[in-house]
């Protein structure tokens, strides 16, 4: 908690303060410039009613943008139910781009270019209705990728995903982050959590963070999670235990990894 | 009620041979799982041979079967543009056309099945949080009393508390009031612990089906097909194929645990 106390203000992009609503009271959360926070915890935690605040959709009053980076609310992409307002896949991503008057060879350039981050470009011209799952929420992420915004929060867009699946979208989603995309995701199982790369996490439970810092630390807490009513992924639940029990000397993801440890 | 198919075809399959044996907990591994739930449950046209119970069903006997089979969506979509709660289960009773002489009772009844309070009929659907969403459909589903229940992707989104308290209910179902339960998941460590027969699906065809763990140790088409197992599984394969120790099939994590600790110490 010190660290984040510690960072200063231009760093910050979101800040929380003193939100009171629903289950939160009193409730101060920063979220800093261009990292990728994980907000997870068990059902009726707050978690989505947070993410809307952050959203700034409700309680305005109580959330500051850093005005550097968000100066207008096109800057701002919130995912919470996934819909489409057109039919075929192209032109749910050229509206957003016609509707800020781009010129038709910029949005091309554009669509192109964002098809090909979310690995859709063979999808273009199919319809809406012939895609599956994964394919939807990749069309959908690019909707609203397409127009650029700063801040992008998802409301577990992962939720319907096999695990082979959530571990491509959360690849994706890092390599978002590293052109300089800011993300917060909701989650409700802590799956998403193993496939990213130094995100932060933060475990609330009834209105208040238990639980904070880096994926490995936080995974290491295993029985707190289990008592908020999160599952373990399998991998870092056997570790946790096993070095619970002095059969292995460090948390080990890789199942290869273990058992060469494990029968030496 | 067991369910049995033969050669049925429709828009996404071809030529569907299985059976879903009554008294079991049947889960459906696969893609496009959720499409063979709506040909279970009558949504989507099939043509070919479907027996319920030995009874075979025509196009003039569906209102046979129409009743006795639900479906819970993975997704609740707001059928009527309601926005009240006990609105929306009124108008769900006479859109079904449910014979239900008190409704309010039936009603109270449902809820208290799924562990939902009265207090949730006076608030409004939009304010309801993820679980409770879920749990109002299946407070839905159980209203009209079906033999048959298809649960589209039930676990997700829900804690382990809600998870064990709704595996709870469905054991129930199965056990006291008989019912069929069939379960879709593209998340095979859900199935592995829920499940005790599979039917899984690959290239719009039956693979194969059988017990759940004989399926998922043993099956040879699921590791020609690279089909992802449940972790566990993968773990206790792995440990015999690299060091050739036979641990024992295990569901928890903490059984596994001691099976390790005996056979390292």
């Amino acid at each position: 908690m010190d660290a984040a106390l510690m960072t200063d203000t231009s760093s910050v992009l979101v800040t929380v303060n003193n939100l009171s609503l629903g289950p939160f009271k009193n409730f101060n959360i920063e979220i800093l410039l261009n990292s990728f926070t994980i907000i997870t915890g068990s059902n009726k935690s707050g978690k989505s009613l947070l993410l809307k605040v952050m959203a700034g959709l409700i309680n305005t009053k109580k959330i500051t943008y850093n005005k550097d980076v968000i100066d207008s609310d096109k800057d701002i992409s919130y995912a919470y139910n996934i819909y489409f307002n057109f039919d075929t896949v192209i032109k749910n991503l050229r509206y957003p781009l016609e509707c800020l008057g781009f010129d038709d060879d910029k949005i091309n350039k554009l669509v192109r270019d964002c098809a090909k981050d979310l690995k859709i470009t063979k999808l273009l011209n199919s319809k809406i209705k012939d895609l599956d799952c994964y394919e939807r929420v990749r069309v959908y992420l690019a909707s609203l990728l397409v127009s650029s915004p700063k801040l992008l929060l998802l409301d577990d867009i992962g939720l319907y995903l096999s695990p082979l699946e959530k571990e491509d979208l959360m690849g994706i989603l890092e390599q978002l982050r590293s052109m300089g995309i800011t993300i917060i995701l909701t989650t409700s199982s802590l799956e998403e959590a193993i496939y990213t790369i130094n995100s932060t996490i933060y475990v609330l439970d009834n209105g208040s963070i238990v639980c904070q810092g880096e994926t490995l630390d936080v995974l290491a807490n295993d029985s707190l999670l289990n008592k908020v009513g999160l599952e373990l992924p399998f991998m870092v639940d056997l570790s946790v235990k096993l070095e619970y029990y002095g059969l292995i000397s460090k948390i080990n993801m890789s199942p290869l990894g273990l058992v060469e440890s494990l029968w030496k | 009620m067991e369910i049995r198919f033969s050669h049925v075809n429709s828009k996404y399959f071809k030529d569907l041979s299985f059976v879903i044996p009554k008294g079991e907990i049947v889960g459906i591994y696969g893609n496009n799982g959720d499409k063979l739930l709506r040909l279970i449950s009558f949504d989507d046209d099939s043509r070919g041979i479907i027996y319920f119970n030995k009874i075979r069903k025509l196009r003039s006997n569906y209102y046979l079967f129409r009743n006795e089979i639900v479906l819970v969506e993975a997704r609740f979509n707001n059928l009527f543009n309601v926005d009240n709660v006990y609105e929306y289960f009124v108008s769900y009773i006479r859109y079904r056309k449910i014979d239900v002489k008190d409704t309010l009772e039936k009603i109270k009844g449902s809820l208290k099945i799924v562990g939902l309070k009265q207090e949730i009929l006076d608030r409004r659907i939009s304010t309801l949080t993820f679980s409770e969403t879920k749990l109002l459909q299946f407070a839905l589903a159980f209203l009209s009393n079906p033999k048959v229940i298809l649960l589209d992707e039930p676990f997700r989104g829900l804690d382990l508390k809600q998870r064990k308290k709704l595996i709870r209910i469905i054991n129930r179902l199965k056990d006291k009031f008989l019912k069929t339960i069939v379960i879709f998941s593209n998340n095979p460590n859900y199935l592995y612990q829920y499940t005790n027969y599979l039917i899984v699906l690959y290239d719009n065809k039956v693979l194969t089906s059988g017990k759940t763990s004989d399926i998922f140790f043993d099956s040879e088409e699921i590791s020609l097909h690279k089909i992802k197992r449940p972790d566990i599984v993968d773990f206790i394969l792995l440990v015999k194929e690299k060091k050739n120790i036979k641990l024992p099939r295990r569901v928890d994590v903490k059984d596994l645990i001691k099976d390790i600790y005996w056979n390292v110490k």
